[in-house]
C-alpha cells in the first residue's frame, strides 16, 4: 500500500517537474530571442557605423550580451581570430552548432540565423545592414507571435504535467 | 638578413594565403624568401613567385620550378579564402580600399586586387568576383638613399627632388629611406618636419593608420589621401618643411606641387619614366621642369638590382 502511494506521488511529481521545466524553457526561449535581437542590433551598429572588422565586432557583441547568446558571438569571434583560413560563414556555422547546445532556441530561429552565414562579412555596409535588419525583423515577428501564446503554453505545460502524472497513476491503479 | 626576411614573410604574408598555399610556402628555403618580391595568384592559373628578375612557380610539393605546367593551380576556393583573410572577413570595412584596388596588410605589404568592377555614376562602386591577387612584399632597405644625401641637401635647406624610374626599380624604397634620413636629422643639424602624402599606402605602409615602415621620427603621414588634396591639407595644417609624395601624374598633382613651392615648402616626389629624355618629353613633367619645379633628378634602374642609381642630374 505504502509502496503504491509512494510510486503514485513520484509519478505525479516527475510529470509535474517535467511540465515545469518545459514551461521554463518557453520563457527562456522568449528571453533569448529578445537577447538575440538586441545582439544583432548591436552587431549591425558596430558594422555599419563603426566599420569594426568582423572578428572584433562579434567579440564586442559577445561582451554586450550574456549567456548562450553571448557565448555564440564570442565563439564565432574566436574561430575568426585563430586565422586558420576559416571564412566568416564557416565561423558563424560552427558557432551555431554550439548555440544549439547552449540555448532554448528552436529550429525556426536557428534556421534564420543559418541564413546570415552566407552574407556576414562578405558584402558592402548596405548589404550587411539589410541582412541583419531582415533577420531582426523576422525574429521580432516570431517574438510577437509567440508572446501572446506564451502564458497559455506555460500553463498548459505546468498543469499538463501534473494532469498527465495523475492520469497515469489512475490508469495504473 | 635572409633569415629575418624569411621570418617576416612567414609571419606577415603566409598566414593570409589559403591553407593549401600556406603548406607549400612554408616548405620554401630561407634563400628563396630573401629574393621574393611578389606572389601573383590568378584563378585557374599556376601561382607565380617573382624573385628578382625571374618568375617561378610552386609545384604540388612546394618546390620552386621554372616549368609553369607543373605549378600549383590557384582555384576559386583559394582566392575566396585569401580575400576573406586579407579583408579580415570584413568586406565592408575595406570597401574603400577595395575600390582603389588594394589592401594593405600589417607590415606594410600590399595586396593588389583584380576582378569584376561595378561602376556607379561613372565611378568605381565596388569590385566583386575577385579573380587575381598580387602580394607585393614591402622591404625596407635602410641606408639605400645615403649616397643621395649630398645631392639632395643644400646649405640650410634641401633641393626639390624628382625620382624617376620604370616600375619595380625601387622608387618607393628610395623615397622612404630619403624621408627617414631627412626626418632623422644629423649631428649638429635639426631634423626636418616632413609630411608624407601616401595615396596608395606604399611609402609608409600604414595599417590602421600607423606606419609599419620606418619613415623617421619627424614625419607625419596622410595615409590613403589623394595627393593634391593631401598636399594642400598638409600646407594648411601641418607646417611641413618637406612634402614627400609618390608617383605624381595628374595635372592637379602638378598644381599642388607648384602651390607647395610657392609656399616655400620643398617637395620630393617620384615619376614613372624610363629616362630623363622621357621626363622632358612628357607634357606634365615638361611643364613642371619649365617652371623649375624640381632642381635634382634621380634616375633609377634594375641594372644591379632594384634601386640602382643610374644617373643624377641638376636642373637648376
Amino acid at each position: 500500500m505504502w509502496v503504491k502511494a509512494l510510486g503514485s506521488i513520484l509519478i505525479v511529481l516527475g510529470c509535474g517537474v517535467w511540465g515545469l521545466l518545459e514551461a521554463k524553457k518557453i520563457r527562456r526561449r522568449m528571453k533569448q530571442i529578445k537577447e538575440l535581437r538586441l545582439a544583432l542590433n548591436f552587431l549591425e551598429k558596430d558594422i555599419t557605423l563603426m566599420y569594426v572588422p568582423l572578428a572584433e565586432a562579434l567579440d564586442n557583441t559577445g561582451d554586450f550580451c550574456n549567456g548562450g547568446i553571448g557565448y555564440f558571438f564570442k565563439r564565432c569571434a574566436q574561430f575568426l581570430q585563430e586565422k586558420s583560413g576559416i571564412t566568416a560563414g564557416e565561423a558563424w556555422r560552427l558557432g551555431l552548432t554550439e548555440l544549439k547546445k547552449h540555448s532554448a532556441l528552436r529550429e525556426v530561429e536557428l534556421h534564420l540565423l543559418e541564413g546570415v552565414a552566407d552574407q556576414i562579412g562578405v558584402s558592402e555596409v548596405k548589404e550587411q545592414q539589410k541582412c541583419l535588419d531582415l533577420v531582426n525583423e523576422q525574429l521580432k515577428m516570431i517574438e510577437a507571435q509567440n508572446y501572446e501564446n506564451m502564458e497559455n503554453q506555460q500553463k498548459l505545460w505546468i498543469y499538463g504535467g501534473f494532469v498527465l502524472g495523475t492520469v497515469t497513476v489512475l490508469l495504473l491503479i | 638578413m635572409t633569415n629575418e626576411s624569411a621570418l617576416k614573410i612567414q609571419k606577415e604574408i603566409v598566414p593570409y594565403l589559403s591553407p593549401a598555399l600556406q603548406t607549400k610556402m612554408r616548405a620554401l628555403d630561407e634563400r628563396s624568401y630573401g629574393t621574393l618580391e611578389e606572389i601573383r595568384l590568378r584563378v585557374n592559373q599556376p601561382v607565380v613567385l617573382n624573385m628578382g628578375e625571374r618568375g617561378v612557380t610552386l609545384d604540388d610539393k612546394g618546390a620552386l620550378s621554372g616549368d609553369f605546367k607543373r605549378g600549383y593551380i590557384v582555384n576559386k576556393e583559394d582566392l575566396k579564402r585569401m580575400v576573406a583573410s586579407i579583408s579580415e572577413n570584413s568586406y565592408y570595412a575595406y570597401e574603400e580600399d577595395i575600390k582603389k584596388g588594394f589592401i594593405t596588410l600589417p607590415g606594410g605589404h600590399r595586396v593588389g586586387l583584380a576582378g569584376q568592377v561595378v561602376c556607379r555614376q561613372n565611378e568605381i562602386g565596388m569590385m566583386k568576383n575577385i579573380s587575381s591577387l598580387c602580394f607585393r612584399i614591402a622591404r625596407e632597405k635602410k641606408g639605400c638613399a645615403e649616397n643621395l644625401l649630398p645631392y639632395v641637401e643644400r646649405e640650410e635647406s634641401i633641393a626639390n627632388v624628382l625620382v624617376v624610374s620604370p616600375p619595380r626599380c625601387g622608387k618607393t624604397t628610395i623615397l622612404r629611406d630619403l624621408t627617414r634620413l631627412l626626418a632623422g636629422g644629423k649631428e649638429g643639424q635639426a631634423a626636418k618636419n616632413i609630411v608624407i602624402v601616401d595615396e596608395r599606402s606604399e611609402l609608409a605602409g600604414c595599417y590602421g593608420g600607423t606606419p609599419q615602415l620606418d619613415v623617421g621620427g619627424h614625419t607625419d603621414v596622410l595615409d590613403a589621401c589623394p595627393k593634391a588634396a593631401g598636399m594642400m591639407m598638409a600646407l594648411r595644417s601641418l607646417a611641413p618643411q618637406i612634402i614627400v609624395t609618390d608617383e605624381i601624374g595628374r595635372d592637379e598633382d602638378a598644381a599642388a606641387v607648384q602651390e607647395c613651392l610657392n609656399a616655400g615648402v620643398k617637395v620630393i616626389s617620384s615619376f614613372h619614366a624610363a629616362s630623363f629624355d622621357e621626363v622632358k618629353r612628357r607634357l606634365l613633367t615638361k611643364r613642371m621642369l619649365a617652371a623649375e619645379a624640381f632642381q635634382v633628378g634621380i634616375l633609377l634602374s634594375r641594372r644591379n638590382g632594384p634601386g640602382t642609381i643610374q644617373e643624377i642630374v641638376r636642373w637648376d
